[in-house]
């Protein structure tokens, strides 16, 4: 990676604690050369709006600019600015995109045309658990990279889906990368820097604020080509993003939920909006051209079934159902029954879900 | 004057004599009981008294001692309203002290002269006869109980005065005919909960039937009128028949707690205590150290409902009986061991408000509000519980008419032929069945073949399984191997033995 004079400077002002993007440009438009901020700050003649603990951390961020980057380099976190080949070309076209963003684990990601947000409520259901498992862990499969915020609910659910189905996943955090929020996805943290991309515009040691998530949302839609709501009640922070995502013309996707479902509120208020309804995968990678072609073909390739198999393939056809019914059907006694539906499981030809209920994943 | 009649005291669950000495003497009319007496054994003076004199019988205006002995142990309870007045009688030369000698004596008295019911009567009359006492006069209530005991005499009257007509060789009592466990298991009547009455629930009645046949504690997952109630009711009924040892060691608990009605236990206990239960009511104590739930469950089933709403002190006490088979109550005044050897069936709903899982999605609990309410239970607590299931309300709609349900009859049959199989393979190990097997016997009995262990490993790692649900896997796959009548486990009992851990991945993965 090449980095210039002018990306050093910036990489140095954004490293302060708590830098927001409108003080990172207001210090560079007053001072375009480094040399006249250090003279400045250190006369005292800056005029710059900024606390006092914030302009000493700045004027020896800058008069060690170079020492930066190397210590960057040995936390393995690697800064990119706007002017360099790395900036993601797809935050580069939206209103207000971050100057510096701070990068953690597999760069090529950033450029990657294949993303896709899957965002919802940080107190979310155990449904809505299920689903976004489920349609994550689906595109994962089909080479999406799912952008998200690794919080608590859907977004870290989302992420661990897509590692789970050995997919990658890109983590768009509101603090620095020292600091790890929320504290119970550590691990999750840990594994996206090993099969994915932490990526932030705030200095290493900044803390999580309330009012960074807001900004943080803008490049979740950002990096995407499309916004997956998956839970999200009437004020829900997803909502933000949704409404980044229209102002970027990004895409945005709902899942349904029951109308007295006060976790489903906002989403299916995206969908009377206008807002593409999403039951499963394919319903998202239908809506593009070249994801339509990756919707999996194997399943026409049915897989080889004996006789029990078979039954209980039939007696699954009209949708999922419940073990006992699944007796009913075909007559299996429910010991050997569990037999053969662990076996189903195992060949990925059955999925169990809450309620000892079974569904088929053949067609 | 002095006379001594013997009579019997409980610790724990085991009788030992208790020696009751009067002297009656000069001095101001006075009536005094040593012997470490608690308040209802003081009390008994005015019973003895007036039961005395209401007998038509001669109550002697002179200075009375009554002495407890041994002198250095509690005595509780009413039961030696009988032997004092006994003493008293013998004292005062009414009765001829021979007649009473090697006699022991137990019972409350009435103002009136009769003689009523006392508790912990089985255990005493056991000690009693183990210690090689030939007769014994026990309440009339408390005869059925007694009646089991082998080699002693029971007399059981109703009232005082027939003791006394007895012993002054007026009219002699017939000693109360013994009964024999053979007659009673076999005129039992049909349960009360069958399995053939709960319609569908297949898979947690296959559930239950593994559990019976290999002594394991099971967990029901589900949401409220799924029928997991009804399932732990019926549990009993496939149970095999208790043995007359493990009959009478049930009844001499239920004695000594005073919730025997009638004669000898022949059901196993099924206890379902109320989840606003004390941990002392659970484990046993107070003040006499009586025995808890857990207890009163031996050699049966403690049936706790609504699993994390029990008090989190109650469920941590249940760890140590669960693993130990008995629980060792301190108090003050004395230790006591009672056994605690029960299956725990427990059941609750998966989520705060009951329907997460249900078809129709009206669950709208949150993910922490789901995990707040399953942390209540602990892991220790968990891995005690080898068989977890979900049970379901399913809707039997379209199943009506289809149904062909097992009587639990038949169900306990196969249970039999299993728990059979187990005492053989155990024999001389101290073990009785595969729940109680510990790390090292497991690796002995549950060997896999190598292909088996491969597809384990691949199916803890696809589904997610924790480490710690492996051995209670393969303790499970062990019985459903007896079951199937099976020398070693193999791969379907594996495979069938995976389904019953599926629940520990889905909530507390």
């Amino acid at each position: 990676m090449k980095y210039s004079e002018h990306d050093l400077y910036l990489i140095a002002v954004a490293s302060v604690y708590d830098m927001q993007l409108h003080t990172i440009r207001a210090v560079v438009r007053a001072f375009p050369e480094p040399e006249r901020l250090i003279e400045a700050l250190g006369d005292g003649s800056d005029d710059l709006n900024l606390a006092g603990e914030q302009k000493k951390q700045l004027l020896s961020l800058v008069r060690r600019r170079r020492e930066v980057l190397e210590r960057l380099a040995g936390y393995r976190v690697f800064p990119v600015t706007m002017g360099m080949n790395e900036y993601p070309r797809a935050l580069a076209e939206i209103p207000d995109p971050p100057e510096v963003l701070f990068c953690k684990g597999d760069l090529s990601l950033l450029n990657s045309p294949d993303c896709l947000s899957v965002i919802g409520s940080r107190s979310c259901t155990r449904a809505g658990e299920t689903i976004a498992t489920r349609i994550a862990g689906e595109l994962a499969q089909a080479e999406i990279t799912i952008v998200s915020g690794m919080a608590r609910g859907i977004d870290g659910i989302a992420q661990r889906a897509a590692l789970e189905a050995g997919g990658k996943t890109i983590a768009v955090l509101g603090s620095g990368l020292n600091k790890i929020y929320p504290p119970e996805n550590a691990d999750l943290f840990e594994r996206v820097a090993e099969n994915g991309l932490l990526v932030t515009e705030y200095g290493m040691n900044t803390e999580a604020m309330p009012y960074h998530f807001p900004q943080r949302n803008r490049i979740i839609s950002g990096l995407a080509r499309g916004v997956l709501v998956v839970e999200a009640g009437e004020k829900s922070g997803a909502l933000i993003t949704v409404r980044c995502a229209l102002e970027q013309g990004r895409d945005v996707f709902a899942v349904p939920g029951s109308v007295l479902n006060a976790n489903a509120e906002g989403t299916n208020a995206l969908i009377k909006d206008g807002a593409v309804l999403v039951r499963n995968a394919e319903d998202i990678l239908r809506e593009y051209a070249d994801w339509a072609e990756r919707i999996r073909s194997e399943k026409t390739a049915a897989p080889e079934l004996d006789e029990e198999e078979a039954r209980v393939a039939e007696a699954l056809k009209k949708g999922e159902a419940e073990f006992d019914v699944i007796v009913a059907r075909t007559g299996i006694d429910a010991g050997h029954l569990g037999v053969v539906l662990t076996k189903m499981n195992l060949r990925g030809i059955v999925m169990q879900s809450a309620g000892n209920r079974y569904e088929l994943c053949i067609r | 004057m002095i006379a001594k009649i013997l009579s019997f005291a409980l610790d724990g669950i085991d009788g030992y004599p208790v020696t009751v000495e009067t002297d009656i003497g000069g001095g101001l009319p006075a009536f005094d009981t040593v012997g470490l007496p608690d308040a209802a054994v003081k009390e008994s003076r005015d019973r003895v008294k007036s039961a005395i004199k209401n007998s038509t019988l001669n109550f002697p205006q002179m200075k009375i001692v009554a002495n407890l002995a041994p002198a250095d142990t509690r005595k509780e309870g009413s039961l030696y309203d009988l032997p004092i007045a006994m003493a008293i009688l013998t004292a005062t030369g009414q009765v001829d002290a021979h007649a009473t000698e090697g006699c022991v004596f137990i019972g409350e008295l009435s103002l009136k002269g009769e003689i009523r019911r006392v508790n912990g009567v089985l255990p005493m009359v056991i000690a009693a006869a183990s210690q090689g006492y030939k007769r014994i006069v026990l309440p009339a209530e408390n005869a059925e109980e007694a009646s089991y005991v082998e080699g002693i005499e029971i007399f059981a009257p109703a009232t005082l005065i027939e003791v006394f007509r007895h012993f002054a060789g007026l009219a002699p009592m017939s000693p109360v005919p013994a009964r024999r466990w053979s007659d009673v298991a076999a005129a039992r009547e049909n349960p009360a909960h069958d399995f053939a009455d709960i319609r569908g629930q297949y898979a947690a009645k296959r559930a239950m039937e593994i559990a019976a046949a290999g002594g394991h504690n099971i967990l029901m997952v589900g949401p409220p009128g799924s029928g997991k109630t009804m399932l732990a009711r019926a549990l009993p009924s496939i149970l095999p028949d208790m043995t007359f040892a493990e009959a009478l060691e049930v009844t001499k608990i239920h004695s000594i707690a005073g919730v025997l009605s009638g004669g000898i236990v022949t059901e196993r206990p099924f206890r379902s205590p109320h989840h606003t239960a004390s941990t002392v009511s659970l484990t046993g104590g107070g003040r006499r150290a009586e025995p808890g739930e857990i207890s009163l469950a031996n050699h049966g089933v403690l049936f706790l409902d609504e699993l994390p709403e029990y008090q989190h002190s109650a469920l941590e006490a249940l760890r140590q009986p669960l693993e130990d088979g008995f629980i060792t109550v301190t108090r003050v005044q004395n230790t006591v061991r009672y056994p605690a050897r029960f299956m725990l069936v427990a059941s609750m709903n998966p989520c705060p408000c009951g329907h997460y899982g249900d078809k129709n999605g009206q669950c709208r609990c949150t993910l922490q509000q789901i995990q707040r309410y399953l942390k209540k239970i602990s892991g220790p607590l968990l891995d005690r519980i080898d068989i977890q299931i979900e049970v379901p309300a399913v809707e039997y709609g379209e199943m009506v008419g289809k149904d062909k349900s097992e009587s639990s009859a038949v169900i306990r049959e196969r249970v039999c032929r299993a728990r059979e199989r187990q005492l053989e393979r155990y024999r001389g190990t101290g073990l009785y069945n595969n729940a109680q097997m510990d790390s090292t016997q497991i690796r002995r009995w549950c060997a896999l073949c190598p292909g088996d262990e491969k597809m384990m490993e691949q199916i803890f790692r696809r589904m997610n399984l924790s480490a710690r649900g492996y051995t209670r896997l393969l303790k499970v796959a062990r019985t459903i191997a007896d079951l199937a009548g099976e020398e070693n486990i193999g791969t379907e009992h594996l495979l069938e033995a995976v389904q019953y851990r599926s629940v520990d991945k889905k909530y507390w993965s």
